[in-house]
């Protein structure tokens, strides 16, 4: 059984072979992949674009680092689900991504079975 | 696992080609640094790649460059909170040039064997290399400490040959010394040593228990229990600290406590993230601990944070306070000031009633003093609303830095009075005047470097911001040695803009002419145009100040600077006065003390009236006398040739009081009262509903003992008519 059932994803990392590994991801457990994004400023426009269900944000990005994007996302849509994954796991990021309304926060290196465990918990699905 | 696994498999030709596309960027930002090592968009963008490196490595498990990418990724973190690193280490360049050549050469032997992740010792001695920069960056050096250890042995060897006074001084600094070097060394020694105590509360076995934990989580040798186990160790600590903490302690208790909900509510699993959280967290605790060293060698206490310098200082205790509470507070006391009036009040109906005089004179003193209790009270209480001026100041030398870079000046700021207090109320007006003027001060007052060489001056211009307190005033006073205001350009720029008539401008004084600088006819911001020394926004100055009766003196220099002082009454945020308290008319009013210049008696005779109204003359001035009735609608009492009413028997028909009015600017107008009643203190309410707002010529009323209610005239107002 898939995990899920065809809700919207968008993905932002600005590697892209981990944009990939997440896409294959999401696409095995029956999610649609809406969009990806390299950076900051991408990842705004793509969400203002699809207003997807999910979101997965890197931090260290160019243009606008990750966290902003949280900011701007969170104050202005404060319902979107976003999971932080990243590699930064200073103690601080951390609480300030989940304090200001990140569902989850998954470090890098991640594998399957890790991702979809945060994306159960911030999408609510048993 | 199965669909990474061949996700990983087939995605590993990707990952090689980001590395190999990374690998080329690295070496063009490389040379872009050795070019200009400050650049923090360069500096930021080389961590990135580092940070990017790290991440993706890891998730292909190519340990070797996952963990040299870490190392350099931590360097340039540094470099990024200190961009003035690579200026004094070039060396750290190269470092990172021999990085890059070590993760070309991984990716090229990952094509011939692809198990070419692991690390060689190689490697493992370039991390060395990363490592040992790190600590000469960190300038953890324990060469210095050592040095810093048989200097205190010379000195104590020294001691018994010096005067007694000097060996106090050097004790003292030995002292001072041998805490910082335990400090120093914390990190060094086994932290068993080690005991916290928090306000007396020893919390060294809870430290501990949750440190095992995390170190348990971290070999990733927990058991499921564990987890809990840490939780509640956590949670303990949590409540015990925030039983005994104060308030620097708080916000980290807080910011713990706030993890310990989070983890929770999100249904975060103990990984490692949360083991780095928590050990960052109970890191920062400990640092704020009271720190005890067992250590025989070092028998000192010390705090560990603010280092031993600081604990010389006299301890503040503070406490929170909701500003409204104070406010409501204050307002109470306000109430207070009116009951003691009408202990005044009633002494003196006593006084006429007649009663027994050491009786009266009992209830004087007592009355008295508990008007003093009360001014004192209302004191203190204001205090606690009042802020240090550095809040204002501490922003500026950023300003000045920043204009004067732009447009190509060189100016330095000097600045005095940090800790002269001031109303919080007042902060924000004082603050926009004060941009404006040194902004000014910098922008049109300060000349070129080139100009100033050649006018025999220092190639650098200074500004200087001085705040002094004075009886019942703030002084602050910004200065500049620059150009001065030209007088006659600002007289013909304001003769131009109508500002002013040519007799006016024949007649002006060079004072008053500099004081042109605030009319808003010349310098409002879309006029942004160079008024010969000053210019844009002064008016703001001007209408900041007025809103809390201050005033502007602007001295000139012409050629060697300006000076602008601004100068703010502190009875101003007071909500008593003393005030004069008059008849006029049937009507009784109050003018406080600081809107009065002086009483006149005149006789009516020398009173003269013109069609514009009446005039006398006092001390070879010429002063007018304003139509208090006539404004305020007295109109039935209104003329100069007014007949005595019932209500004013006792006044002579022969003399008429005047009193002349205090404004900004010297006042030669005056009002006219049929009596004066008295003087006394007031506390100035002011009116709430919009009908008393309009009133045109009044500010705000007061009650007095016998619980009447008095209007206060207000001199501004009075003045403008």
């Amino acid at each position: 059984m898939p995990l899920g059932a065809g809700q919207t994803v968008l993905i932002v990392d600005d590697s892209p072979v981990m944009r990939q590994m997440l896409h294959k991801m999401f696409v095995n457990e029956g999610f649609n992949v809406v969009g990806q994004a390299a950076d900051g400023e991408e990842a705004l426009t793509l969400f203002e674009r699809h207003k997807p269900q999910l979101t997965t944000l890197d931090i260290v990005m160019p243009k606008i680092r990750g966290t902003e994007v949280l900011e701007t996302l969170m104050a202005k849509y404060p319902d979107s689900r976003i999971i932080m994954a990243s590699s930064v796991s200073d103690a601080r990021t951390v609480m300030h991504c989940l304090k200001i309304g990140a569902k989850q926060y998954i470090i890098k290196p991640y594998d399957e079975d890790k991702v979809m465990s945060a994306v159960k918990k911030a999408l609510d699905l048993s | 696992m199965s669909v990474s696994d061949e996700n990983l498999a087939e995605l590993f030709e990707q990952y090689k080609d980001e590395v190999r596309e990374t690998i080329g960027t690295l070496d063009n930002e490389l040379v872009a640094i050795e070019q200009e090592p400050t650049s923090s968009e360069t500096i930021f963008s080389l961590f990135r790649h580092m940070h990017s490196l790290k991440g993706s490595s890891k998730m292909f498990n190519v340990d070797n460059i996952a963990n040299i990418a870490h190392r350099l990724e931590d360097l340039m973190s540094m470099i990024d909170k200190n961009n003035a690193i690579l200026t004094k280490h070039p060396k750290i360049i190269d470092l990172l040039f021999k990085g890059n050549d070590i993760f070309r050469d991984i990716i090229a032997k990952l094509e011939e064997d692809i198990s070419y992740t692991t690390m060689t010792v190689e490697h493992a001695a370039f991390i060395g290399e990363i490592q040992s920069q790190i600590d000469k960056i960190n300038r953890r050096d324990s060469q210095l400490i050592d040095s810093a250890r048989k200097l205190i042995d010379d000195l104590e060897a020294l001691l018994p040959s010096l005067e007694e006074t000097e060996t106090e001084n050097l004790k003292k600094d030995i002292v001072d010394v041998n805490n910082g070097l335990t400090l120093a060394t914390l990190d060094e020694m086994g932290s068993s040593q080690i005991r916290f105590n928090y306000n007396g509360a020893d919390l060294t076995q809870d430290v501990r228990a949750m440190e095992e934990l995390l170190t348990k989580f971290k070999d990733l040798k927990q058991t499921p229990e564990d987890a809990d186990n840490f939780m509640s160790a956590a949670n303990k600590l949590y409540n015990a600290m925030a039983d005994v903490a104060t308030e620097d302690a708080m916000s980290l208790i807080a910011e713990l406590g706030d993890g310990l909900t989070l983890f929770s509510e999100r249904h975060l699993e103990m990984d490692l993230m949360m083991v780095e959280f928590f050990t960052a967290m109970l890191n920062e605790l400990k640092e704020k601990f009271q720190v005890e060293v067992e250590s025989p060698a070092v028998k000192t206490k010390a705090s560990a944070k603010s280092g031993a310098g600081t604990s010389k200082e006299p301890q503040v205790k503070t406490i929170r306070v909701d500003e409204a509470k104070i406010d409501l507070f204050l307002e109470s006391v306000g109430k207070l000031i009116t009951k003691s009036e009408i202990l005044n009040h009633l002494q003196f109906s006593f006084r006429q009633a007649g009663i027994d005089i050491a009786l009266l004179r009992d209830f004087s003193t007592v009355s008295r003093t508990i008007s003093n209790d009360i001014v004192n009270l209302q004191r203190s209480i204001m205090e606690v609303r009042q802020v240090e001026m550095n809040n204002i100041l501490k922003k500026f030398p950023r300003l000045v830095r920043d204009i004067s870079h732009k447009i190509g000046k060189e100016a330095e700021m000097v600045i005095s009075g940090e800790r002269v207090p001031i109303d919080k109320s007042l902060l924000d007006d004082v603050e926009q005047a004060m941009v404006h003027i040194v902004r000014n001060a910098v922008d049109h007052g300060l000349e070129t470097p080139e100009e100033r060489m050649a006018a025999n001056k220092p190639r650098r211009g200074t500004v200087n911001i001085n705040v002094t307190p004075e009886e019942a005033a703030i002084y602050i006073e910004v200065s500049d040695d620059g150009r001065g205001l030209n007088i006659e350009k600002i007289k013909s720029k304001a003769l131009e803009r109508g500002a002013i008539t040519d007799e006016q401008a024949q007649a002006m004084t060079d004072k008053e002419a500099s004081m042109l600088i605030f009319n808003s006819g010349l310098s409002t911001k879309d006029q942004a145009t160079d008024l010969s020394g000053r210019g844009v926004g002064m008016d703001v100055v001007m209408t900041n100040l007025k809103k809390w009766n201050g005033e502007v003196v602007v001295d000139n220099y012409p050629g060697r600077g300006l000076t602008v002082g601004l100068r703010l009454p502190v009875t101003n945020t007071l909500l008593t006065k003393e005030a004069l308290m008059l008849r006029v008319g049937s009507s009784t009013f109050c003018l406080p003390l600081e809107f009065v210049n002086e009483i006149v008696t005149v006789p009516a005779e020398a009173v003269h009236h013109h069609k514009e109204g009446a005039v006398f003359r006092h001390r070879d001035m010429v002063i007018s006398v304003i139509d208090l009735k006539g404004l305020l609608g007295l109109a039935n009492e209104t003329g100069g040739d007014r007949v005595p009413t019932e209500t004013e028997p006792l006044k002579s028909s022969k003399n008429r009081i005047f009193v002349i009015l205090r404004g900004k600017i010297e006042s030669r107008q005056s009002i006219e009262a049929d009596e004066i009643l008295g003087q006394q203190k007031i506390v100035i309410k002011e009116f709430e509903l919009e009908t008393f707002r309009r009133l045109p010529y009044f500010n705000g009323l007061t009650l007095l003992g016998d619980g009447r209610v008095v209007l206060i005239l207000d001199s501004e107002k009075l003045l403008d008519s």
